[in-house]
């Protein structure tokens, strides 16, 4: 099943959901960013910290009920949710709300890909 | 009611034949009129057979503080040429409309040359009068000097060009939603559509979607009820530019009579003071919503500063334990200082459950604000036709912002929430160790002015030395100087921080915001009053200073202590994309290491030129002893390098809102 949204920016973002595999996945939403761009290792260590244990609990990632991770394929990268025990409220929820964080952290620190990738103004 | 008197004369400025009264003509006699006449008639426009070529303010300066103002009534006397102490002047319609501008307590004009009648009729009412050298600034002149008083000011231009100069001002005021009055002649209507003579045009179209109110007067006989119209409109709901343009029918015309006029009552009979106020449903339902919230946080906005709510707000933050985080065109109504100040705790609002937007005129859309999607929204704003637009609410409350946040304070209890206020904290203390960061990272820089090293120094000396924090009125100018500024400047009381060009992201306004600014803590005005005649800072970009730079002569002929630093970096601030491709990378550039210090000084100020990081500080200490020593401006010219907005840190983004926020 898959969802589209029209949210931070004019490009819609596409969810896919895979209830086999218990997935929530934003699929390519960075676009343009490979493993070996250097916005990457930033991100990546974003996504990892989200399930950090010194976290407060509504900005954790719980990995007992939820796992978070990113991928690159053919130079995109995507970002996908893992639910435990069909906990797709939570899921969701999760998700969306770091996703918004995740951009957050971007227009601070990446803003120039920001800028060539989804045509943010320079201003 | 009114009776038409059948004495009044139209005097055509451009017919000579008609009247015998000319522009130059014009001039000479209101000069004369205002009592100039008092130092002898030869004063005035002997030549000045001086060698001395250094620059020096005139005389005249000084004039309006040591010259009565002129006794302008009804029945007054209507032949110039006998104007001088002791006689009353003839009442025009511009003198109808600028006593009606005097009494509703209209602050100050910004101008150039041009719609002289309304003007000197403005001047002669005792409404403070600065004349600049661009119709552009000085209308943002206008528009600062609002924002960082809450009071209303006037900008005026002449018909034409001097008019269509005023437009991209009038148009960042209308997205500021400052209460605006802008005031232009307009020819005469009886030569319409003729292209007679010069500068004939349409004004009201010219301003439309970037205004509140508008009107083209053409009658003299309502020109008095067009100053209640204009009032109106700016004093009550939200704020907003009025557009009034006169024709020559409207402003020369002689009363003898108050019943000459139509509709002549005064402002407590047409308008009213009266505020809306919150239905007590909402405000339960309000206190409902904060109560079972975990992380609330108040967006203080643009009307809270208007409604003069900031006490209010503290209130109501203390007694529930809400922190606060500033939006809007100035900053300063909820202190940078105190323990529930989240403007400088960006990290901390993608834990906020609800929102509670107050006076958030400039609504961000959906996304813009880094709250989580799924945090629930109050909105307070005086209008009901704007809540609801670009972000979903939950509950909606029509109220001026003060008499919402004393509702409120009434129906909700204290409360605790000290693991959310730790969380403000440790965001901030998270913010502040980026900022020493990048500091660090600029300090590398030698061979030219890191950008972080001029916000970080600057705002060191302005708030960590001797300078009480909270006495600096500050213009927080530029576009990528303004990304690093942004962060670390301050606001620590109402009106303490004009916000740039805000929503409308226009370039160049800055050194124009510099004059009202200026003008505004000169004279003490609203919350400026207990910083009286302080020196202000204005920091821009090269580019910017490129649009506004010249009224850097205005600051040194009113005697303005001001400061003005450009971040030089020998280019747009959208050089970085603008360098991908060859055939129009120029575009984006500058010569290097262009002397705007040179500038400062060759137009009556001091003039600092800086181009190592270790020597910023010294500059800015000697500025601001010219500043309050001499009372002049300084232009302090920071050499950067374009290259400072590549690599890390590079060209900062934001996040909204808070402390970097600019474009809501």
């Amino acid at each position: 099943m898959t969802f589209e949204f029209e949210w931070l920016f004019d490009t819609p973002f596409l969810l896919e959901m895979d209830d086999t595999a218990g997935t929530l996945k934003f699929k390519d939403l960075l676009p343009n960013l490979s493993a070996r761009a250097p916005e990457y290792a930033g991100v990546k260590d974003f996504i990892e910290g989200k399930s950090n244990p010194k976290l407060r609990p509504h900005r954790r990632v719980d990995p007992k009920r939820a796992e978070l991770f990113c991928s690159s394929r053919a130079g995109h990268t995507s970002i996908t949710l893992k639910v435990h025990r069909n906990q797709y409220a939570y899921g969701i929820r999760t998700l969306l709300n770091t996703v918004n964080e995740l951009f957050g952290f971007l227009h601070l620190h990446c803003v120039e890909y920001l800028t060539v990738t989804f045509d943010l103004p320079e201003e | 009611m009114a009776k038409k008197s059948e004495k009044h004369t139209v005097e055509s400025e451009h017919d000579e034949q008609a009247s015998g009264v000319s522009r130059r003509n014009f001039m000479k006699t209101a000069a004369l009129g205002s009592g100039v006449a008092a130092m002898g008639t030869s004063a005035a426009f002997a030549s000045v057979e001086s060698a001395d070529y250094s620059i020096r303010v005139p005389d005249e300066f000084e004039l309006p503080q040591k010259t009565d103002l002129p006794k302008i009534d009804f029945g007054g006397e209507t032949d110039r040429r006998r104007y001088g102490p002791g006689v009353t002047q003839a009442m025009r319609g511009a003198d109808v409309f600028a006593r009606a501008c005097k009494e509703e307590g209209l602050a100050a004009l910004f101008c150039c040359p041009g719609n002289y009648q309304i003007v000197t009729a403005m001047a002669n009412a005792g409404i403070p009068a600065y004349g600049g050298r661009t119709e552009g600034p000085m209308t943002s002149a206008a528009d600062a000097f609002i924002r960082v008083t809450g009071e209303i000011a006037a900008a005026s231009g002449t018909e034409g060009p001097g008019f269509t100069n005023m437009i991209c001002a009038i148009a960042a005021a209308n997205a500021c939603r400052t209460p605006l009055l802008v005031v232009a002649s307009n020819m005469d209507q009886r030569l319409d559509d003729t292209e007679r003579g010069i500068q004939r045009g349409y004004q009201q179209p010219t301003t439309e979607g970037i205004k509140k109110y508008g009107k083209r007067v053409v009658n003299g006989s309502r020109i008095h009820e067009y100053a209640g119209y204009a009032f109106r409109a700016l004093r009550t709901g939200v704020p907003g530019p009025v557009h009034l343009d006169f024709t020559l029918e409207a402003s020369s015309p002689i009363f003898e009579d108050p019943g000459d006029l139509d509709l002549y009552y005064d402002k407590e009979h047409y308008r009213t003071d009266s505020k809306p106020h919150p239905d007590p449903k909402d405000i339960q339902k309000a206190a409902d919503l904060i109560k079972q919230a975990k992380r609330p946080m108040i967006v203080a906005s643009t009307g809270v500063f208007y409604d003069k709510a900031w006490d209010a707000l503290l209130q109501v933050a203390e007694k529930n334990q809400i922190p606060v985080v500033e939006s809007g065109p100035m900053r300063g109504h909820f202190s940078d200082g105190h323990e529930l100040s989240a403007s400088t705790a960006p990290s901390a609002l993608y834990s906020v459950d609800l929102v509670i937007l107050v006076g958030q005129y400039c609504m961000p859309h959906t996304g813009e604000y880094a709250f989580p999607p799924d945090a629930r929204y109050i909105r307070i704003d005086p209008g009901a036709g704007d809540i609801g637009r670009n972000v979903p609410i939950d509950l909606g409350i029509v109220s001026s912002e003060k008499a919402a946040l004393e509702a409120l304070y009434e129906a909700l209890p204290e409360q605790r929430r000290d693991a959310w206020v730790a969380e403000i904290a440790e965001a901030r203390e998270a913010f502040e160790a980026e900022n020493e960061e990048y500091y660090a990272t600029g300090l590398g820089f030698e061979d030219g002015v890191h950008q972080a090293v001029l916000a970080k120094e600057l705002a060191d000396f302005l708030y960590k030395g001797d300078i009480p924090r909270e006495q600096t009125t500050f213009v927080a100018g530029g576009f990528g100087i303004a990304r690093y500024v942004r962060r670390y400047v301050r606001a620590y009381r109402p009106g303490q921080i004009c916000n740039g060009a805000y929503q409308y992201g226009s370039i160049g306004p800055d050194v124009g915001y510099a004059v009202g600014a200026g003008i505004a803590v000169k004279d003490g005005v609203g919350p400026q009053a207990p910083y009286k005649g302080a020196p202000v800072v204005c920091v821009t970009g090269d580019a910017g200073f490129g649009y506004s730079g010249i009224e850097v002569e205005t600051l040194a002929k009113y005697r303005i202590p001001a400061i003005v630093i450009v971040w030089n970096n020998n280019a747009w601030g959208t050089w970085p994309g603008g360098s991908r491709d060859p055939h129009v990378g120029h575009v984006h550039l500058f010569q290097e290491n262009l002397r705007y210090d040179k500038m400062g000084e060759a137009l009556g100020g001091h003039g600092e030129y800086v181009t190592k990081p270790g020597d910023f500080t010294p500059a800015l200490e000697r500025a601001w002893k010219v500043a309050v020593n001499e009372n002049r401006p300084t232009v302090i010219n920071c050499q950067g390098k374009k290259e400072y907005s590549t690599g890390r840190p590079g060209m900062l983004g934001k996040v909204e809102p808070g402390c970097m926020s600019y474009n809501h």
